[in-house]
């Protein structure tokens, strides 16, 4: 009696479950793209600018160009490689990349440019492949222009700490950068944080950290999520004022953060730019161009394009305060 | 004569998951039908490439669920040995010397993963991830935080060479299925999973050596997990303490999905073998057909789920047996 | 002092007190200045409010033999769902807000445990695709942005303080103390324990097994909501990242605090001290300022201590 309760039970559920995956594909409505952005952690607020910059721009070249978006929603670049190895041979016209880790990407980059299909760099350059051109910000200079700025509002001299995710070859440019920047001044890196890329993560380490060093002057974050754990820790520790927030990129809540000025300042990358560049690029290697291109079959590309990068205060926040709306795909 | 051909057909779906056959032929045929490249060499290797290292990973968890533990330090052996590998690369040893290190290591930790529940009576969950925390550390200190590279040329063979035209992680994936498949079914050693598994108790007082065939198993499943690691850090060129993030919850999903059972007793190579299929096929739907990458996570839930599912529906209607969900890791000391 | 020593032998609690107060101790002798005082107090509070409240409902889904994988992914969702409501949907109550976001929590664990006592399913294939699930419905409601724009009394839960301690840690020290009290005298949650080490034997004596396990898969996920409503009025956001490692850290602690996967065992207070010894660990990291890149390591080894030390209380 239980046993055939339970079996039909069973048999009901098995249908619910394959109706609702049937129904799950069919709601993700079809989205079938000729050119594709392949990206680490999807559906970051950054990665979703520059998508839009994507989207933007091949409205602008064609109606009928369909942009797709790809990849991981971790940090894993194998996973990257992957999504790319199937994009290639499926067939798209164009791939627009940001790369987890350089060198992981190389082999899957080189596959599909000798098939044929042009892959531009975006973000984190995949430098070592033969990808044709890049639309970027220098991560390490990115970092060494907040040393600079670090450097100058501590005037030459001061105690810092710096959160940071691990293992992210990016985050290392960016930290690189950063003691590079602070370099020759008496500026001193007096802890480094492993926040995990989890904001309550960094929020209690930074908390401690600043019990440790007393003297703390300032707090540079080298991504976005570990500034909003440092704004509310000074929050808590009602030190907001007294030491400052260097954070990363311009996700809303550092925004609001940088409105209310608990964040001094962050380092803000134009990824709308990266993606519109980068797709015009990935267009005009599909076309013949006047100008004679240096990676034959493609059209000409310029190999790189500096979308550049700026310390952006409360006074130039405003901007940045409408991120793009959600994107369904 | 109908009653033979009953019979056949009940063995047939007595020892095989024939949900999941008929699942992969659907999204065989769905595929097929909707994207025009699918059917190609090209794309086929593609996918099987995609999720080899999970399917390579996942022949020694089946035999370490099936006696009944479960091991979570894979996830992390995997970039620990490619991170190792290119250690000694870097530090200018040769391609043999270095392999056989890396494999040496990593069976080391399993040994050590063996030990520890052994010893410690303590459950596989818990020591292997506290194993699993740990070797990421250990990456992580190894690595200083960045992807290595720096590779001798004839490295890059294992993972993106051939064997009569067959990538060789494919051809290797296969070999293993085999070999470890057929021992698993006719080697007294190995079969002996089975007992431990359903019963440790009833296992020991059989004379069965538990304790040593834990050390044999969980090395054996980290000797895998370093292969894997090895053929990904060929096939990338690179090594870095990201690599394959979660990797240990898909391989333990793809052993569940083909039809194994976490209380232990249950499961055999060919059906985690159509489990990986399975899992690879969905896992390159989205890109195949161009749906949106944000309803990923969404149906794979919904497929791992309904696969088991179906598996417990058409496994309780023919045998008749109940069982409940309370045998859970029952057995796992 | 032998008395002392039996007791250590067999209560997990007694031995896991006495690892933490060693280790409190010891940060608190080298660094007299810094570690005990009211500010890395409230780290270490922030620290493990969330990660306690998500570990005591794992600890109670443990005693019943099973385990909940979803837990992080529950958070995740329901912050997501929780602040959009009150930032886009339409609703301007604050209570209403959260009074939904917890029955969604709640919904969660319900079909989890739906699914497991009506098809005799594994929790841990269930929950692991209740994971996947979860997260990647709160992707694609949030597109992976913070949702902000919230009402400023939204955030006043997570961010009041009473006498300088944050309400936040004090409301979850007083659930976790009633709900202690309750699995430990009230009947109908104290049948965990019956339930999870005989479950023949309870369906004999007329405890509906099926469902005590059904409530106990929604009360893990009401506490899986109850840290997303802190965690996102604390940072004023909901966020489909939050809680990516939460699942795995839970269970260490809750296994660690003295449950284990066979079932009947387990205690609320464990778990608690259980949360306590990682989150003293990670202070005590970066209050040593040693090189974080020894942290994972260390904390392997700080487990594999407890686990240890737990083999001499079983036999």
């Amino acid at each position: 009696m239980l046993r055939k309760a339970k079996s039909s039970v069973a048999l009901i559920l098995a249908f619910v479950l394959i109706i609702g995956s049937f129904s799950s594909i069919a709601l993700a409505q079809d989205y079938s793209g000729n050119y594709a952005m392949v990206t680490f952690l999807r559906g970051s607020e950054f990665f979703n600018w520059a998508f839009m910059g994507m989207r933007d721009a091949a409205k602008m070249l064609d109606e009928d160009i369909e942009v797709e978006l790809r990849g991981p929603s971790t940090w894993d670049a194998t996973e990257e490689a992957q999504a790319i190895r199937q994009l290639t041979s499926r067939g798209v016209e164009g791939i627009l990349t940001t790369a987890g880790a350089s060198q992981t990407m190389v082999p899957a980059i080189n596959s599909a440019i000798e098939q044929g299909i042009p892959v531009v760099g975006f973000d984190s350059d995949p430098v070592h492949s033969d990808r044709l051109g890049v639309a970027t910000t220098d991560q390490f200079k990115a970092g060494e222009k907040a040393g600079e700025e670090v450097v100058e509002w501590l005037d030459g001299a001061g105690q810092v700490i710096v959160s940071t995710h691990f293992g992210i070859e990016y985050l290392e440019q960016r930290m690189n950068g950063f003691k590079a920047g602070i370099e020759g001044s008496d500026v001193r890196v007096v802890q480094t944080i492993n926040d995990e890329g989890e904001i309550s993560t960094a929020e209690s380490k930074i908390t401690s950290a600043i019990q440790k060093n007393p003297d703390i002057d300032a707090i540079f974050c080298a991504h976005g999520n570990p500034s909003i754990g440092a704004a509310a820790s000074l929050k808590s520790l009602d030190k907001v004022g007294e030491i400052d927030i260097m954070a990363f990129d311009f996700a809303k809540k550092v925004s609001k953060e940088i409105q209310a000025g608990n964040i001094r300042a962050t380092v803000a990358q134009n990824p709308y730019l990266m993606g519109y560049y980068g797709m015009i690029m990935l267009w005009s290697a599909n076309q013949e161009t006047e100008v004679e291109s240096r990676n034959e079959p493609f059209g000409h590309v310029p190999p790189r394009i500096d979308t550049g990068v700026s310390i952006v205060y409360q006074e130039g926040i405003d901007q940045f305060l409408n991120p793009p709306e959600f994107v369904s795909s | 004569m109908g009653s033979h051909l009953k019979y056949y057909v009940n063995k047939f779906v007595g020892t095989t998951n024939i949900g999941l056959i008929f699942a992969i032929a659907v999204i065989f045929m769905g595929l097929s039908y909707f994207s025009p490249t699918f059917l190609t060499l090209s794309t086929l290797e593609v996918i099987a490439m995609n999720y080899v290292a999970e399917g390579i990973m996942a022949l020694g968890m089946t035999i370490v669920i099936i006696s009944g533990g479960i091991d979570l330090s894979v996830g992390s052996l995997l970039p620990f040995s490619a991170i190792l590998v290119a250690t000694f690369f870097n530090m200018q040893m040769g391609m043999p010397l270095a392999i056989a290190l890396t494999l040496l290591i990593s069976i080391t930790i399993g040994l050590l993963n063996g030990f520890m529940i052994n010893r410690l009576k303590a459950d596989s969950f818990i020591v292997t991830l506290a194993t699993m925390i740990g070797v990421g550390g250990m990456s992580l200190i190894l690595s200083r935080g960045g992807t290595i590279s720096g590779f001798p040329i004839g490295f890059s063979y294992l993972g993106l060479g051939r064997i009569i035209g067959v990538p060789l992680p494919i051809f290797l994936f296969f070999v293993f299925a085999l070999i470890i498949g057929v021992l698993l079914k006719r080697h007294r050693y190995f079969y002996q999973a089975y007992y431990i598994g359903t019963s440790t108790q009833a296992a020991r007082l059989c004379g069965i050596n538990v304790e040593q065939f834990r050390l044999f198993i969980y090395s054996f499943n980290a000797l895998l997990a370093g292969v894997a690691g090895l053929i990904t850090a060929s096939r990338y060129l690179s090594a870095g303490p990201n690599f394959g993030v979660g990797i240990e919850l898909r391989v333990i999903a793809t052993v569940i999905v083909g039809g194994a059972s976490l209380s232990g007793g249950r499961g055999s190579i060919d059906r985690t073998v159509l489990g990986m299929i399975f899992l690879a096929l969905v896992n390159s739907i989205f890109i195949e057909l161009g749906l949106p990458t944000y309803w990923k996570q969404v149906v794979f839930g919904f497929v791992i789920i309904s696969a088991v599912v179906i598996e417990r529906y058409l496994r309780v209607k023919r045998t008749g047996v109940e069982e409940s969900w309370q045998d859970f890791m029952l057995t796992s000391r | 002092m032998s008395q002392a020593i039996i007791i250590l032998k067999e209560k997990r609690e007694a031995q896991l007190l006495l690892l933490n107060l060693i280790i409190a101790g010891l940060l608190a002798i080298f660094f007299p200045g810094s570690f005990p005082n009211p500010g890395n107090l409230r780290a270490l509070g922030v620290g493990m409010v969330y990660d306690a409240l998500v570990a005591v409902g794992m600890t109670y889904v443990l005693i019943l033999g099973g385990l909940d994988l979803s837990v992080g992914s529950n958070v995740a969702l329901t912050s997501v769902v929780t602040t959009l409501l009150l930032a886009r949907w339409g609703i301007t109550s604050v209570p209403m807000a959260i009074a939904m976001g917890l029955g969604l929590s709640a919904t969660i664990g319900a079909i989890n445990g739906a699914i497991i006592t009506g098809v005799s399913l594994n929790p841990f294939i269930v929950t692991l695709g209740m994971m996947a699930i979860a997260r990647g419905v709160a992707r694609v409601l949030s597109a992976g942005f913070f949702i902000t724009d919230l009402p400023a009394s939204f955030e006043v839960l997570g961010n009041a303080s009473v006498f300088g301690v944050p309400l936040q840690i004090i409301l979850t020290l007083g659930i976790i103390a009633v709900f202690d009290f309750l699995v430990r005298r009230w009947s109908v949650l104290n049948r965990a324990y019956f339930v999870g080490t005989q479950p023949d034997n309870a369906e004999t004596v007329g405890i509906n097994v099926g469902r005590v396990i059904f409530v106990g898969f929604i009360i893990s996920g009401l506490f899986s909501g109850i840290a997303a409503i802190f965690l996102s009025s604390h940072l004023g956001i909901g966020y489909s990242q939050f809680a990516g490692g939460m699942a795995l850290r839970a269970l260490a602690a809750a296994v660690v605090g003295g449950a284990d996967f066979t079932g009947g065992k387990g205690s609320v207070w464990g778990a608690f001290l259980g949360v306590l010894l990682l989150a003293l660990v990670s202070n005590g990291f970066v209050q040593v300022g040693l090189s974080a890149y020894w942290e994972q390591v260390v904390n392997a080894i700080v487990l594999i201590i407890a686990i240890w030390a737990a083999s001499f209380s079983e036999k």
